[in-house]
């Protein structure tokens, strides 16, 4: 519940009058919004209800279980999932998954799910039921809502003019017939934030290459081979920055890029934050390891 | 096996399984008989040059029963799941899902891998929530680092990114952990023994 509140009077300074949310949702951070990538869950509950978007996190939601789970066992891999589909059924609302590992668990999870004896056999095995049509979102997903595009123009205090911030969705989109999301090869919601909040974001031929994922953990030569790629068309598509919405991505690009120079990711949401005139920017950005404050502070002077 | 095909690859002899096609139509769920070999999965895979076997081989291998090369390979573990083929795929044939099947009866099978380190990834990804319900990043790297053994890699960033206060000290636990407990047994564990 703790999202749908200012809690720092500096972000309810940010937006400009009290408004009632235009949309609420259901929430689901996923482990890493909690952790390794604290800033992502901090900036999407400080920048979302500032811009019109009620969030309500669903009550003890667990791991996903990510690859490992349907890598290891299809029945585990989706009773997980299942769990927080449950969960999240209670609230009557349609989830945001900010997390694009999450996000497609889930909804590969819901795919598998309208086999009716898989459907029996999880619910046996969460001691749950698992409703149908309950709509997942992805984050990225919302910035393509016009309500929410006017959300960031009310409040925008830092316009990003001059700085050309490249979208990147990662593998979000595929396949598009379980995921949904618009043009698959082509995708449109970081664009329409990008363009909300004042900067370039020219098309680009790496918005949907594989960043590696978890393979940083096991096989770093070629994570470091695809993240570089990703860097080069950035730099060649005139790039400074990369707007991410998955903590992998993010993790990937700003652990594991060995050309220089860097090209600086940040998380859209992060942008966003700093756009709107949030001083927690500050706090957001120290916690990586390539430092966004210095490209963004020069492009808002 | 009597009277089974062999085949040469890779200047390797190998036997095929005649019930090995079968076997993964029915786990995958996914028509793979329908692969004309265009190439366009392998193509478009970010993974395929580092892989031992692309994509449309590893189809392949599977269609002529080839099991123990198509269980063993590189590839199978490697795959990270972005379905990149599958959306390309001009008969929809579910790649990514027959990989996840070869991936997944490889490891209950216990078949020797040319790429151990994913299981050992996988195993320590899933100790690291299995008892608290959301994963402990730092117990599972440390489980992972344990079974690896390679105590180096990272050591500074990720040192430097638990200064950064990007990590938690102890486990969160959620109220329903016995529900994800029952999860694990009621799933992997109940095939073990």
């Amino acid at each position: 519940m703790k999202a749908g509140k200012d809690e720092n009077p500096r972000t309810a300074a940010a937006c400009q009058s009290p408004r009632r949310a235009d949309l609420k949702l259901a929430y689901y951070p996923g482990c890493s919004l909690e952790a390794s990538s604290r800033e992502f869950g901090e900036s999407v509950n400080a920048v979302l209800p500032a811009i019109g978007v009620e969030l309500v996190e669903i009550e003890d939601w667990n791991c996903c279980g990510a690859s490992s789970g349907h890598t290891t066992d299809e029945l585990l891999g989706i009773s997980l999932p299942a769990r927080i589909l449950g969960l999240a059924a209670g609230t009557g609302l349609d989830l945001l998954v900010p997390c694009v590992g999450c996000f497609k668990v889930l909804k590969k999870a819901q795919h598998a799910l309208t086999d009716p004896a898989i459907l029996a056999k999880v619910e046996g095995i969460i001691g749950m039921r698992v409703p149908k049509g309950i709509r997942v979102l992805h984050i990225s997903e919302i910035f393509g809502m016009e309500e929410v595009q006017a959300g960031i123009r009310r409040g925008l205090k830092r316009p990003l003019r001059g700085m050309t911030v490249l979208p990147y969705y990662g593998c979000v989109t595929l396949p598009p017939r379980i995921m949904g999301i618009g043009n698959p090869e082509n995708p449109q919601g970081l664009d329409a934030a990008l363009e909300a909040v004042g900067a370039a974001h020219p098309d680009w031929p790496g918005k949907i290459e594989c960043c590696g994922a978890s393979l940083s953990f096991s096989r770093l030569d070629i994570v470091v081979r695809l993240v570089d790629r990703i860097a080069k068309l950035a730099r060649a598509s005139g790039g400074t920055a990369i707007a991410t919405a998955c903590p992998l991505c993010h993790a990937n690009l700003d652990m594991r890029q060995t050309s220089a120079p860097a090209v600086v990711p940040a998380y859209i949401t992060e942008i966003i934050g700093f756009a709107l005139g949030m001083d927690e920017y500050r706090t957001w950005f120290k916690r990586h390891l390539i430092n966004p404050a210095p490209l963004f502070e020069a492009a808002a002077m | 096996m009597d009277g089974c095909r062999t085949y040469d690859i890779e200047g390797k002899r190998m036997a095929a399984d005649p019930g090995f096609a079968g076997e993964m139509k029915n786990s995958a769920r996914t028509d793979f008989g329908l692969c004309y070999q265009c190439l366009t999965c392998t193509l478009g895979c970010p993974m395929s040059w580092a892989m031992d076997y692309p994509p449309n081989r590893i189809v392949r291998l599977v269609q002529l029963g080839l099991r123990d090369e198509a269980l063993s390979s590189i590839s199978i573990q490697i795959c990270s799941a972005c379905e990149t083929c599958v959306t390309r795929c001009p008969n929809g044939i579910e790649i990514a899902a027959l990989i996840d099947s070869l991936r997944i009866k490889s490891m209950k099978e216990g078949v020797e891998t040319r790429e151990p380190l994913l299981r050992k990834f996988h195993k320590s990804f899933l100790g690291g929530f299995r008892n608290y319900g959301r994963l402990h990043e730092i117990g599972f790297v440390i489980r992972l680092k344990l079974r690896t053994l390679n105590m180096f890699q990272d050591a500074w960033s990720g040192f430097r990114m638990f200064l950064k206060g990007k990590f938690s000290i102890l486990p969160h636990r959620i109220k329903g952990r016995e529900a994800i407990k029952e999860i694990f047994r009621r799933t992997i564990e109940s095939r073990k023994g």
